[in-house]
């Protein structure tokens, strides 16, 4: 199957300049951020924490045009101190944190609940923990950073 | 306008337009009611937020917004479809970036491929075999990009021997196989198959990261088939996410590439 490889495309793209190469360098600098995760503990760190809406505004929207389906391990942990007397544990696929913002595990959040999120890649491990408490008709969530 | 008379990247624009609103639309029976009565009854209150990325008429806005571009698409013209493609770009990224739908993926790709339209609209008047080459090309590395960043956070020992899949797709998911394979497998049964699974998926996110590397064509015949069978692995349900993708490569690749030669009376 002939024809030209992707990447002398992409090249051609970034020599006709303007938005091309915008596009092509925004590809290429992600695409590098990427190839660190599993190779440098703090850019791995830095997705796990975004996972858990932390590191700043600034920071997380950045990294949030960054792919990342079904990364690192996700587990939160819900305990309902009123109400539904059993605890539970939840595995995510990804940001685990919409255990209690997605569809309908946000009804989860209806009741003052106290929630452990953690996140682990091979021996990193980013641990947060949350309240939730009805307030004003909405949903306060208080999140902390666990050492 | 005649179909004929449109130029070929225009034609592209358009298919990538009803490809993007495809995926974005997807799930709709479980996203609109998330944004249009969940979030609308149930808002959250995150301290660190700006308010316009907490404010649930905003999400509902934006996941709908798109619709209203479905007008300009029957009789599309670079200027329209260059607004279109703002739109599609700056709706999402307000869903990336607003509490109630920061997590879904299908709002990530609607960024990356309303980039792509947005380059393209740049360049829909041409009528160059060019434009649709470069137009496959970057389709291609965006694909390759995507599937990246699902591959680095699966490299570790959990993802390997089955664990994640078995607890977030066996244990979790509602539909596709899943039920019946929680009904009639034992828990042994069940870590197996989840690891080959696991293991199958990964070699598909592989092998689209590679299209890259390929010569267009086979960079976008790889693209689409590592998509389906990602899909096939972990649920229809990933259409939303890469429904949209396999459409306009699949269009790609008829219009990209060596033809076979036309006899004299064609």
């Amino acid at each position: 199957m002939g024809g030209r490889t992707t990447l002398s495309i992409a090249r051609r793209v970034w020599a006709r300049g303007g938005l091309g190469r915008l596009l092509v360098g925004l590809l290429a600098g992600g695409a590098l951020w990427l190839a660190l995760v599993p190779l440098h503990p703090g850019v791995a760190r830095t997705m796990m924490e975004r996972f858990h809406l932390r590191g700043g505004r600034a920071r997380w929207a950045l990294l949030q045009v960054l792919p990342s389906m079904y990364n690192f391990v996700n587990v939160v942990q819900v305990h309902v101190p009123s109400g539904d007397p059993t605890d539970d544990t939840i595995w995510l696929n990804h940001y685990p944190l919409r255990a209690i913002t997605y569809t309908h595990r946000r009804q989860l959040a209806a009741h003052p609940a106290w929630l452990r999120v953690e996140t682990r890649f091979g021996t990193a491990r980013v641990v947060t923990t949350c309240r939730t408490t009805p307030h004003r008709g909405a949903i306060a969530v208080h999140c902390e950073d666990e050492p | 306008m005649s179909s004929g008379a449109v130029p070929p990247a225009l034609r592209l624009l358009r298919v990538g337009a009803l490809a993007w609103l495809f995926g974005w639309y997807a799930l709709l029976h479980v996203l609109a009611p998330l944004y249009l009565t969940f979030a609308q009854h149930m808002p959250l209150e995150f301290p660190d937020f700006p308010g316009l990325f907490t404010t649930p008429r905003i999400a509902a806005f934006c996941y709908l917004a798109p619709l209203g571009t479905l007008g300009a698409l029957l009789r599309p013209t670079a200027a329209a479809m260059r607004l279109v493609a703002l739109l599609f770009v700056g709706c999402a990224t307000v869903m990336l970036l607003h509490v109630d739908s920061y997590n879904d993926a299908t709002f990530l790709v609607g960024f990356w491929l309303g980039l792509w339209l947005l380059w393209l609209s740049g360049r829909a008047a041409r009528a160059d075999a060019e434009t649709v080459e470069d137009a496959a090309g970057l389709l291609v590395c965006i694909g390759s990009f995507l599937f990246l960043g699902g591959v680095v956070g699966k490299l570790h020992a959990a993802w390997w021997n089955g664990e994640v899949i078995a607890h977030v797709l066996v244990d979790e998911r509602t539909y596709w196989f899943f039920p019946w394979v929680r009904d009639h497998l034992s828990a042994p049964e069940q870590l197996h198959l989840s690891r080959w699974l696991a293991r199958i998926g990964l070699t598909f996110e592989l092998t689209a990261v590679a299209s890259v590397l390929l010569p267009i064509r086979a960079g976008l015949l790889t693209l689409t088939a590592a998509s389906l069978g990602v899909i096939a692995c972990a649920g229809w349900t990933l259409a939303s996410v890469l429904g949209g993708f396999v459409v306009v490569a699949a269009y790609c690749l008829r219009q990209v590439g060596p033809r076979p030669p036309r006899g004299p009376g064609a």
